[in-house]
């Protein structure tokens, strides 16, 4: 199966037709929110947080934060995606942007950073001026200083390989980020997954990753998921109690697409 | 876009980027619209420690609302904390231009989206 990396430039690729038939899947639907929980998992931030989501597309991922009582602004280059988007009345306030020109926000902006399945494609070349390695640091950069001293970034990608994921993560450090990977499922070829969990500054002592280590890659094993979406949120609302945080209540509306009320 | 991002973005050109001189960008002729939500006073409270205030003032100044009200006054005032989510969260640029106070350069908002994709030669 081919990359939709090496077809044409995201927002090419996500042109309406792509952007209707990726948001209308049931199945991405499925995957994007468990990557955004994951990724939030490792993010673990209380209710209420201001988050940064980097190619929010659609807004599936954006979908979940907003569920999770969480507030955010998503940036895309892609306007079919963000036109679906509007379709769905997302709660996101959402940006035409593209990552590799740099994070427009004034420092110390977001709480937090989201991103899923999007960084892979700053290692394209699709134009004469890209150069990968000034794009990658250029983004990396303005991130961090967008970010809360502390602050956190989570990212699920699919490197094409070991040196773009390699790259990315150096990217990453020079701009003064510390983190690492974390790899969920590593001995499934179909459902191993990426996530690169950086600190903007600050102390990174205190902060438990659950088997996140600096410099370092580790492998980890993530639960088999045969559970619905709620019973998934569940779960993490327990895990997340049980870590003496505060979790939104339970209520027959856990789990469900929330409406803007008018 | 919501006036909260709007307190939040900077200009993104070679020149601008990171200069605090770049922000806020002023918003001229724009059509505004309101979107009712709910509440959350917790990020009410969290945004309030993180919004520029001069820069919200010239902001309102520039769409002709002024602020009739302090951050300190907003911190003792629930109806004060409920105007300011409804300037903030409910209210949205849908059409418009958004101008850097430093270099000019012009970003345009089309339903509600800023546009801030730049020409290779301002990158
Ligand atoms: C697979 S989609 C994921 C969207 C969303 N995060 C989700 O979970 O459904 C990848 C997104 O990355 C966006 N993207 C790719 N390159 C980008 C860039 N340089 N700047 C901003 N967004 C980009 C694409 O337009 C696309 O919407
Ligand atoms: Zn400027």
């Amino acid at each position: 199966m081919s990359r939709p990396e090496q077809e044409a430039p995201p927002e090419i690729f996500y042109n309406d037709s792509e952007a209707s038939k990726y948001t209308g899947s049931s199945r991405i639907q499925r995957i994007q929110a468990e990557m955004t929980l994951r990724a939030l998992d490792l993010l673990s931030l209380p209710p209420s947080s201001y988050i940064l989501d980097i190619g929010c597309g659609s807004g599936l991922s954006g979908e979940i934060l907003s569920e999770e009582g969480h507030y955010w602004v998503g940036m895309d280059i892609s306007p079919s995606m963000l036109q679906i988007a509007l379709e769905r009345d997302v709660d996101g306030d959402i940006l035409l942007s593209d990552m590799g020109q740099g994070v427009p926000f004034r420092p110390g902006s977001f709480d937090a950073a989201i991103s899923i399945s999007a960084i892979q494609w700053l290692c394209n070349v699709d134009s004469s001026e890209h150069d990968p390695k000034y794009r990658l640091s250029k983004f990396f950069q303005t991130l961090f200083s967008s970010l809360k001293r502390g602050g956190r970034a989570v990212f699920q990608f699919y490197p094409a390989n070991d040196t773009q994921r390699d790259t990315i993560l150096h990217a990453a450090k020079v701009a003064g980020f510390t983190g690492g990977l974390v790899i969920d499922d590593p001995e499934s070829k179909k459902n191993k997954k990426y996530y690169m969990v950086l600190v903007a500054g600050g102390s990174p002592g205190d902060i438990n990753l659950d088997g996140v280590a600096i410099d370092n890659t580790m492998k980890q094993k993530s639960k088999k998921s045969t559970e619905s979406r709620k019973q998934y949120i569940m779960r993490k609302k327990e895990l997340m109690k049980r870590r003496g945080e505060r979790v939104a209540k339970d209520s027959k509306y856990t789990g469900r697409k929330r409406r803007t009320r008018f | 876009m919501k006036l909260l991002t709007l307190n939040f973005v900077q200009c993104a050109t070679r020149d601008c980027a990171g200069r605090q001189d770049a922000f806020p960008l002023a918003p001229q002729n724009v059509q505004l619209a309101a979107q009712e939500t709910d509440l959350d006073p917790d990020f009410m409270a969290n945004i309030l420690a993180k919004i520029d205030w001069p820069g919200l003032e010239t902001s309102l100044n520039q769409l002709g609302r002024p602020l009739t009200f302090t951050k300190e006054q907003v911190e003792q005032d629930q109806n004060l904390l409920k105007e300011l989510h409804s300037i903030l969260i409910e209210t949205t640029i849908q059409e418009g231009e958004l101008v850097c106070p430093r270099c000019s350069h012009i970003y345009h908002v089309k339903d509600g989206i800023a546009s801030f994709l730049l020409p290779p030669h301002l990158v």
